[in-house]
């Protein structure tokens, strides 16, 4: 294998990782929802709606909004533990303390990064009842793989 | 009787890929109490997919038999690192890469990248979390990657990673003691066919990872800082063995 093809490995690499910095993007959806089905976001319209803007209207009439504020720290959110009702609308806005972290609640389909002096939000519906861990997916340091929340969804 | 186990104890430790195995189990068990049954059948299927992937590529292509130790080890980082939570085939489909990107991306008949680390690389560019659950001891992973590092004579690539690492997370306000991945440092950095050898090759190879963790860290730390820093310092060694040969066929003509 030549030196060429190492650079050519690299420039694909380069490109992989400037995709998966756009990656972020889903969080901010505006109108639909995300492949999950769950996910409303806020300021990008060029995501597609995997559920139709009429459906979202109707959910948003018929539930109740909820705003949740999320703080992440090396190691740990507040709050913890996070109550909805099923069906409610969930507007969790999340901030870091410190160094940045990530939210991933895998039943949900969210990941995003949450990072210090910045407030990144997702809204999805809760339609799923139980008890959903909410872990970090982004590495904060030596206690990343205890860093837990839950999102309690109550029937 | 003592004998004889204490020659058999010293014969499994000469092979440093024992003692590695030794403790990444000691790691996953200490963390069974929290993952629970999932994560050890979690962490089997990484490491039999790896093991059997490792078999068939090499009977295909290689025609031979080989130890499982490698692979073995690949298994237990991307199960280890991936979270136990995600689905299964996504933990057969990353396991696969880690053994099929030694047989893949190859320089010279020999793999470019830490095979578990470039999976992990897919796995983080395509969102998956990884959640370092086998980080479950910094104590045990200090002391055995000491013993690992000197003995391996990776110590160089340490120091490199230590002080770049430090400095410029020191001086950008965040405390590099508390980011630091110890299990990063003394496991996958200092793997000996893609870290190269050498004190100056080592020095400049941890601190490559080094900065390039700062400066993931910086731009990009969605994707994960260590796993992105690896990638970056291994290209770097394939690089300079590639230079140095060329070097070589000069002074020989």
């Amino acid at each position: 294998m030549k030196v060429q093809n190492i650079v050519a490995g690299t420039a694909v690499l380069t490109v992989f990782l400037l995709t998966g910095c756009n990656a972020e993007k889903p969080a901010h959806n505006k109108h639909g929802q995300e492949e999950h089905g769950h996910v409303m976001g806020e300021t990008d319209s060029h995501m597609p709606s995997a559920i139709p803007v009429q459906n979202e209207q109707e959910i948003l009439k018929n539930s109740e909004v909820r705003e949740i504020k999320l703080e992440a720290y090396q190691y740990g959110y507040s709050p913890e533990n996070i109550t909805v009702k099923k069906g409610d609308v969930v507007r969790l806005i999340a901030t870091s303390r410190d160094v940045p972290h990530g939210i991933f609640i895998k039943e949900y389909g969210i990941n995003f990064t949450a990072s210090k002096g910045k407030m990144e939000e997702v809204k999805f519906v809760a339609d799923k009842p139980g008890e959903f861990d909410i872990l970090c997916s982004v590495y904060c340091g030596r206690g990343h793989h205890g860093m837990k929340a839950k999102l309690i969804v109550k029937e | 009787m003592g004998l004889m186990i204490r020659d058999k104890w010293k014969s499994f430790v000469k092979n440093k890929k024992n003692v590695v195995i030794l403790l990444l189990s000691l790691l996953v068990a200490i963390k069974i109490p929290q993952g629970g049954f999932r994560l050890i059948l979690w962490i089997l299927g990484g490491v039999s997919t790896c093991c059997l992937v490792d078999i068939l590529l090499n009977r295909v292509i290689r025609k031979k038999k080989i130890s499982l130790q490698s692979a073995i080890i690949s298994g237990f980082i991307v199960s280890g690192i991936l979270d136990y939570s995600l689905d299964w085939y996504l933990l057969v489909v990353f396991s696969a890469i880690a053994i099929a990107s030694k047989f893949l991306i190859r320089i010279d008949n020999k793999h470019v990248f830490n095979p578990a680390n470039f999976a992990l690389l897919i796995a983080a560019l395509f969102r998956q979390p990884l959640t370092w659950n086998i980080e479950s001891n910094t104590y045990l992973i200090i002391i055995a990657g000491i013993y690992l590092a000197v003995t391996l004579k990776k110590w160089p690539h340490v120091l490199g990673f230590l002080l770049v690492f430090s400095s410029t997370f020191y001086f950008s306000g965040v405390n590099p003691l508390n980011m630091i991945s110890y299990f990063f440092l003394f496991i996958m950095l200092i793997e000996p066919k893609t870290s190269g050898f050498g004190k100056g090759r080592g020095f400049a190879f941890g601190s490559i990872a080094g900065l390039m963790s700062f400066v993931m860290f910086k731009c990009m730390a969605q994707i994960d800082i260590f796993v992105s820093s690896l990638i970056v310092a291994n290209i770097f060694n394939a690089l300079w063995i590639k230079k140095g040969q060329k070097n070589v066929l000069k002074s020989c003509h």
